[in-house]
């Protein structure tokens, strides 16, 4: 894999005006200081800090949901402005448009693109295969389980080949059981496609079996305290939690996160 | 699954058959006079003779049909205007935070005036008939209208417009996919309240002294001396009300077929 930089996020600061306890008095609260990492092209990084942490604020800056204060988040080169679908965002819920079946939400991003029916149709059924939906097309998104409809909005966000896919606690929101099966899915899913991905999650487990590099952050303001690189090899699966290294890992990682919590 | 317009409860039933029977009842012990208020055979003769002639029982035998009409036109007329203005302003006012701060001090002041109290400037401005009606109708159903738009435009969660923004909606995109399904629910609860409001407002403007119209027949109706007009005038509107909330529902149910679903995910 050539080593080319898809994200270079530098010095960013992200501060949000909160009410302080008296009545029209407005604080300032710093939520970022100072972030600045990258990432390589198809290179996992998984995000990890105390909940509170200005984590999901800075996935947005990445998104273009929000702009940062100071310093500059650079996508390909390009400063990033506007949200759009190369950096596609998996978000804690689904966000499935209940008013919309599984289909016309998953190929929701194509259509938006004017993509012609064929198109539509042939990649509607590669995604939909590859995140074990089929048969499903016409269920509204109530009908389906927690862990269906995150395949659901998965296959939404890859259906329009981001070259960025930001995942903001993806699997938080799922039971145990289902948590596991996603995150197997999504380590067959990076094998064959091979994505960039930034994750956000508090889970130490899911950042060593899912990431290339694991950032550790801060309580607030959120700055990074601590990198490692992630030794195993490709491809995973999850029979690596019971191995020794991994728990050595864990329990490094613990100690820095620990620290932060106090 | 079973619409919202094709149920009926038969317990809703009940009420209606208790006061017809004491109705009867009290009509055949004699104690009311006819002229107060009619037995309820004498009630169903005249209904059934306004609807479809025949009897002469009054001088509205068979008129029913042409008054509905009228009526139908102005409440279609009045409900139409205030249902355009209330989507068009609920929406930007919904929307657009600067235009909110505009308009929404004025409509909200505006609103305060009860829809009566605009009866003497309609009376000055459209005359009497149908010019004051329908600006009676358009203006007292707009509000409900441009208040629940205005909401469920506003109260869209801002995930799914990012969500959208995400997957490379545009604005008319965002409106179109997002915010029109999103607010769907609220818009069809601001129609409803309009259209009832609409029927209210015909009858207040048809009572200053149309000739023809539902609300004409109610009111002439003493004038004339036929006091069993009344009570089946009443009635006509009251199902007309309940016949237009349902036509109502069925067009939205048309229109967007997965409304239902948009509220909390029912």
């Amino acid at each position: 894999m050539e080593n080319k930089t898809a994200l270079v996020i530098d010095k960013v600061d992200k501060s949000f005006s909160v009410k302080t306890g008296k009545k029209s008095e407005v604080g300032l609260l710093q939520v970022l200081r100072a972030i600045s990492m990258s990432v390589m092209e198809g290179e996992i990084i998984g995000l990890l800090g105390p909940s509170g942490c200005g984590k999901s604020t800075l996935l947005n800056i990445v998104a273009g949901f929000e702009q940062p204060d100071k310093g500059e988040v650079l996508f390909q080169g390009e400063p990033v402005v506007i949200p759009a679908p190369e950096r596609s965002v998996l978000f804690q819920s689904a966000v499935l448009f209940p008013w919309f079946t599984v289909k016309e939400n998953i190929v929701y991003g194509l259509r938006n693109r004017r993509e012609n029916q064929g198109i539509i149709e042939k990649k509607y059924c590669q995604y939909v295969q590859l995140v074990g939906l089929k048969g499903f097309d016409n269920y509204y998104p109530n009908q389906l389980s927690g862990g269906m409809q995150q395949r659901a909005a998965l296959a939404r966000a890859l259906i329009m080949e981001p070259r960025m896919l930001l995942m903001d606690e993806p699997f938080a929101a799922l039971d145990a059981q289902t948590r596991m099966l996603m995150q197997q899915l999504l380590l067959g899913i990076s094998e064959q496609i091979k994505p960039t991905i930034l994750f956000i999650t508090h889970d130490i487990e899911e950042a060593l079996i899912l990431s290339d590099r694991i950032l550790v952050m801060s309580k607030l303001p959120g700055k990074i305290i601590y990198e490692v690189t992630v030794p195993f090899s490709r491809p995973r699966d999850l029979s690596m939690i019971g191995s020794y290294g991994f728990a050595k890992m864990k329990d490094e990682i613990r100690q820095y996160l620990f620290d932060q919590l106090l | 699954m079973k619409q919202n317009w094709e149920k009926i409860d038969p317990l809703g039933l009940v009420l209606p058959l208790v006061i017809l029977i004491v109705w009867y009842l009290t009509a055949l012990s004699g104690r009311v006079p006819d002229y107060l208020f009619p037995a309820p055979v004498e009630f169903f003769q005249v209904l059934l003779d306004f609807i479809f002639g025949g009897a002469q029982l009054t001088p509205y035998s068979g008129k029913f049909l042409e008054n509905l009409w009228v009526s139908c036109i102005r409440v279609i007329t009045g409900f139409g205007l205030a249902a355009c203005g209330g989507l068009l302003l609920g929406f930007l006012s919904g929307r657009n935070v600067l235009i909110r701060r505009m308009i929404d001090p004025l409509i909200q002041m505006i609103r305060t005036v009860p829809g009566i109290g605009w009866l003497p400037l309609a009376l000055v401005w459209f005359g009497i008939g149908e010019g004051t009606t329908v600006f009676l109708i358009a203006l007292a159903a707009f509000f409900p209208i441009y208040l629940n738009v205005a909401d469920g435009a506003s109260n869209v969660p801002d995930i799914y417009i990012r969500a959208g923004s995400m997957l490379g909606a545009d604005k008319m995109g965002l409106f179109r996919t997002v915010i029109l399904p999103a607010s769907f629910p609220s818009i069809v609860v601001g129609l409803r309240l309009g259209l009832g409001v609409s029927w209210a407002y015909l009858v207040l403007g048809e009572l200053t002294g149309v000739s023809r119209g539902l609300g004409a027949v109610l009111m002439d109706s003493r004038m004339l001396g036929q006091v069993e007009m009344i009570p089946v005038a009443m009635l006509c509107i009251a199902v007309m009300g309940i016949v237009s909330d349902r036509l109502l529902l069925i067009l939205c149910d048309w229109l967007y077929p997965y409304h239902e679903r948009t509220a909390n995910g029912k």
